[in-house]
């Protein structure tokens, strides 16, 4: 039996210290337990429990990066006024041996504590605890650490004992720090910011293809997990004209369909449009295409550095690996790399199978981009072919492109998002939408998208180069050799991610004159969900 | 002609019709009025026709006069006419459709425009039909009419001024039934297939090669005889124009109520038989004389156990109002003496001869004209269906309005369904370059005026004809069976799972029998043959 928020006090070894956010009312406080506001002074005790009890994820986020110092503790906790789920933890090595950890969900709130055999450090303990709600993003300063923002920028990023290179608010004038050699630079928020958000609570994991209500008024308040959970079922948000910029930010970044005022510098969905669930989600695509790099706290961090013309740490540089056996498909599969813009480095390792690119063809669809040629002879098994390009590549990030399939402009762009903002080890695109050559249709398939664990298109793989090199690279396989390497990175504990396909489109065509028997599976009744005579790719592939 | 605008299903909404008054006529139009006892109303119907905004030199009027014992004269009926009116006599047959038939055949007009000998139309009800029939040449138009008393308009004499209808401004009236139609679907915008089912009611007009390509009114029907041709348009891909811009007043209230339902179980059966649109009125397991679908399968050069099996298994399906169309050269097997077993039209044969008392068989050199509102051409006899696959195939068309479906089987052959009025429409407006007999080469067109869609072939019920399961009936061999016993075997639950009160029923059956030997072991559901033998063995 859960207990209700009431008795939680009850319950703690005292002396007990309650660090409490606004929001987060847990009653009467019993003998034995301190009560502090996040912010005020901390008596400088030992305690026997630390509980931290905060409105919601986005809280517990924003709290531990500016939590004072709080000792050890036996029983460290945490509550959250509101949550989407339990609050869990990876336990890391440097702590105590664990004793207990209890995790409940009560009155659609969270309360976690974890029991030691002997004190661990409250702060550390409880800034995992907050690294692990919401996807697992990469969080931290991203290089480049930033003080006296009045919003907050450093979720679970603890930054006491790092220098600030960028003080907002501050003098021109501010001494030389000896860390830093040289002063930190002093910037001015220009008007009302609504960023940074954080992206790890703000995403479109959870977007709903389908809804259940039409369009619903704005909701009010900060954009948190649970107002956007709230407005999944619904066909889209209107937007009026005086709404809170940063409430519209969270709902965009989160893919929510937006209509009435929208969200600037995305063009307004037609009514129409939004009826037919393939727009409606084109258009949740334009949306976190827009919001993401706008207000993200990556996005932000980067805005910061560049006004104050600092460095901060680079968005990784990508390798597409393109093997290909047809000399007829090159320039096609070349046109689909050229295309592709947002991705700051961009190299092509293009493994040619049997036959020698011909380099004035590659330079003159490619331009000046960085490209590696690796012809390899025609008995070289596929999943080898694979290896020797991911050996030849340089790129931090690996996608495999197929020869013969149809990439929108923003593919790498949009997987790069995706990698970013669900933390995955391994992202791809379902192959969603399928391009039947021989029976010249176009079929949209069923199944889901932004979501963890499912299967991805071979034609789209991205992961980081070392975790490819650290599963043994690609096997050494004629064939399926992108299902061999979803295993290894499965069986080697990796996350999988499925961002949407609708920038994408598998080729399905014959091959010689042996007819695919395979292509009967696309037309059945579990596969479609919709299907179109001739070429018909979403809008965001930008075909012709 | 080629160059037409292209409606998609019925929504004629996209064709630009002009406004009234702002265009030029060019085609000539004649007005048939089919006429028995008509004198009393018939002057203040020209005198309306007289008034007409359309050019009179492409209007003449044609009165078909069905009363033989009463031959009506034009110079009896007083008041304005349009200069071109003629009579022409019913000789043969009676009717309302035969009397419209014959009006048609004596009408020089490039339109046939009805109307009944009781209806008074607005001064701009001509050119408001005859609009649609400069705009394309497959619409047929449906007017707007009121029923009203007409004594009110009696009192006056018949005038030409275009203004009689002004009398009937505050009258009582009633509307017809087809109203509700075209206020539920956007006046046959939105009626799709449908729409043919509401060619009813006395004005409406269509191109005479329409007409004449439909094959003209059935004169044979004595009521329905509208439904029935408004189903054979609708075949040669009409368009069906609700216009309320074409108004009329039927002088007489309408008798709806009274004989109505009469009138529906007269009318049921001669339209159920040639109409197979009106599916609700047709009945499981037995022909009609339209069928519902068609199926082509061409037998040349093909195992005859392969069409047989094929073509058991279309003859076995659930929806049993289908004919199939068996193309080969029938003409080529001839009687000279050869070696049955060395025929060299050996194959064609047999399939001729296991179809010979199948009257839902048809075997013909060529596919010919579209017998169904549907036509399911197998690409081969190495797939046939179970026995739900065509209903299934043929509900999931009528249900998406769609002209086309595609059925990928598993080597790649491809079986089609095609709507016979989505295929009639695309041979009229597609360009030059398609050739209007073959059907596959409209298919983007008829994908683009109905929808298309592709299902694959296990999906939709299509098994290898080579393993597919064809049931045998019950077998009938074996020595004489005790009747009462033999008869208890074939009723209650022989064969399905045993209920308790079925059980208690075949005692209570035994007891009457007069049985007294000890209780019969208990049935088992599917008792094999071999338990019976024994049983019987044992008396």
């Amino acid at each position: 039996m859960l207990p209700d928020a009431g008795s939680i006090l009850a319950d703690l070894a005292a002396p007990a210290l309650v660090l409490t956010g606004p929001g987060a009312d847990l009653g009467p406080v019993p003998e034995g337990v301190t009560c502090a506001g996040l912010g005020d002074q901390v008596p400088d005790e030992s305690w026997a429990t630390v509980l931290l009890a905060v409105a919601d994820e986005a809280a517990l986020r924003v709290a531990v990066s500016a939590l004072p110092g709080l000792g050890r503790a036996k029983h460290v906790a945490c509550y959250l006024a509101s949550a989407t789920g339990p609050v869990t933890t990876v336990l890391r090595p440097e702590w105590p041996p664990l004793a207990g950890l209890v995790a409940e969900t009560p009155d659609g709130g969270a309360h976690t504590r974890l029991t030691f055999r002997r004190p661990a450090p409250a702060g550390p303990v409880l800034v995992e605890l907050a690294r692990h709600s919401g996807t697992p993003v990469a969080t931290g300063n991203h290089g480049l650490v930033v003080t006296g923002a009045p919003v907050p920028v450093d979720p679970t990023a603890v930054t006491e004992e790092v220098p600030a290179a960028v003080v907002f608010g501050g003098r021109a004038d501010l001494p030389e720090h000896p860390v830093l050699g040289r002063a930190p630079v002093a910037l001015h928020l220009r008007g009302e910011p609504v960023g940074p958000l954080d992206e790890a609570l703000l995403n479109p994991v959870g977007f709903r293809r389908d809804w259940g209500r039409g369009p619903v008024p704005l909701p009010a308040g900060e954009p948190t997990p649970e107002l956007v959970a709230a407005v999944r079922d619904a066909q889209a948000v209107v937007v009026p004209d005086d709404a809170d910029a940063r409430t519209v930010a969270g709902l965009a970044m989160a893919g929510v369909p937006l209509v009435g005022a929208g969200y600037p510098g995305v063009d307004p969905i037609d009514p129409a449009d939004l009826e037919d669930p393939l727009r409606r989600e084109e258009h949740s695509v334009r949306l976190r295409r827009a919001a993401l790099r706008e207000h993200s706290h990556l996005a932000w961090r980067h805005q910061v550095a560049r006004r104050a013309g600092l460095r901060a740490a680079a968005y990784p540089s990508v390798s597409v690996l393109l093997p290909t056996r047809r000399p007829e498909q090159l320039a096609f599969a070349l046109d689909q790399v050229a295309r592709q813009r947002g991705v700051a480095e961009l190299e092509l390792v293009l493994a040619t199978h049997g036959f020698d690119a011909d380099p004035g063809l590659v330079r003159e669809r490619l331009g000046a981009r960085s490209v590696t040629l690796l012809p390899l002879p025609a008995d070289t098994v596929f999943g080898d072919v694979l290896r020797a390009a991911t050996d030849a590549a340089a790129g931090d990030v690996v996608v495999k492109m197929d020869d013969d399939d149809w990439y929108g402009p923003d593919v790498l762009a949009d997987l790069l998002l995706a990698k970013h903002y669900s933390g995955a080890d391994l992202v791809g695109m379902p192959a969603e939408l399928v391009y039947l050559e021989p029976i010249r249709t176009t079929v949209r398939r069923r199944g889901p998208s932004e979501s963890f664990g499912a299967v991805v298109a071979g034609g789209t793989m991205t992961l980081d180069r070392a975790l490819l090199r650290a599963v043994g690279g690609f096997r050494s396989v004629p064939r399926h050799v992108d299902a061999r390497l979803l295993e290894d990175v499965r069986a080697a504990g990796g996350s999988v991610y499925r961002t949407q396909g609708l920038g994408y489109v598998l080729r399905r065509t014959t091959h010689g004159h042996t007819w695919d028997t395979g292509l009967g599976y696309f037309l059945t009744r579990q596969s479609v969900a919709a299907q179109w005579r001739g070429f018909r790719p979403s809008r965001l592939l930008e075909a012709g | 002609m080629s160059d037409q605008p292209r409606v998609r299903r019925n929504d004629w909404g996209t064709l630009d019709a002009p406004a009234l008054g702002r265009w030029e006529p060019t085609r000539s139009v004649s007005v048939v009025i089919p006429a028995y006892g008509a004198q009393r109303l018939l002057p203040y119907v020209l005198a309306g026709l007289a008034a007409q905004t359309y050019p009179a030199h492409l209007l003449e009027v044609v009165i078909a006069d069905d009363d033989p014992g009463r031959p009506l004269e034009l110079a009896e009926l007083s008041g304005p006419r349009p200069e071109r009116t003629r009579i022409v006599r019913v000789e043969t047959g009676w009717g309302r459709a035969n009397a419209c038939h014959t009006g048609a055949l004596a009408a020089e007009g490039e339109v046939l425009h009805w109307l009944d000998a009781d209806m008074l139309v607005e001064p701009d009800e001509v050119e408001a039909q005859l609009r649609w029939h400069h705009l394309i040449d497959h619409a047929v138009v449906l007017g707007h009419k009121w029923f009203v008393d007409p004594d009110p308009l009696l009192a006056r004499a018949p005038a030409a001024d275009g203004r009689m209808h002004e009398v009937f401004a505050t009258a009582e009236r009633e509307r017809h039934w087809v109203e509700d139609v075209w206020d539920r679907t956007d006046d046959l915008r939105a009626a799709g297939p449908r729409a043919l089912r509401t060619h009813v009611g006395a004005t409406a007009s269509l191109r005479r090669t329409l007409y004449d390509e439909a094959g003209g009114m059935d004169t044979g029907l004595r009521l329905g005889e509208d439904i029935d041709l408004g189903y054979r348009l609708a075949e040669c891909g009409a368009v069906f124009v609700a216009d309320r811009e074409a108004r009329s007043w039927h002088l007489g209230r309408s008798h709806q109520q009274s004989r109505q339902d009469e009138v529906n179980d007269y009318n049921t059966h001669f339209l159920a038989d040639r109409v197979p649109d009106l599916q609700p009125q047709r009945r499981r397991g037995r022909l009609y004389s339209v069928p519902y679908i068609e199926v082509v399968l061409d037998v040349r050069g093909r195992d005859h156990t392969a069409v047989i099996a094929t073509v058991d298994s279309v003859l076995a399906s659930s929806l049993a109002d289908l004919s199939v169309t068996l193309l080969g050269d029938w003409s080529r097997i001839t009687e000279e003496r050869t070696h049955p077993l060395d025929d060299e039209q050996r194959a064609p044969r047999l399939v001729r001869a296991a179809y010979a008392g199948e009257p839902r068989v048809v075997l013909a050199e060529s596919p010919g004209r579209r017998r169904g509102q549907f036509r399911l051409v197998l690409p081969n006899a190495d797939w046939a269906p179970t026995p739900e696959t065509l209903g299934t195939l043929v509900l999931h068309l009528e249900r998406t309005h769609h002209g086309l479906r595609q059925v990928l089987m598993a080597d790649g052959s491809v079986a089609r369904v095609e709507r016979t009025a989505a295929y009639a429409r695309a041979a009229k407006v597609a360009g030059p370059e398609v050739d209007p007999d073959d059907p596959e080469g409209l298919d983007d067109l008829v994908d683009e005026l109905f929808g298309s869609w592709w299902v694959e072939g296990a999906d939709a019920g299509f098994e290898p004809s080579a393993t597919i399961r064809r049931p045998r009936l019950r077998g009938t061999a074996g020595p004489a069976q005790d009747p009462a016993e033999s008869w208890r075997e074939l009723g209650g639950t022989g064969g399905a799972p045993q209920q308790p009160g079925a059980k208690q029923a075949r005692r209570k059956a035994g007891r009457k029998a007069g049985r007294k030997g000890p209780e019969e072991p208990p049935e088992r559901p599917g008792r094999s043959g071999i338990g019976s033998l024994l049983r019987r063995g044992r008396r």
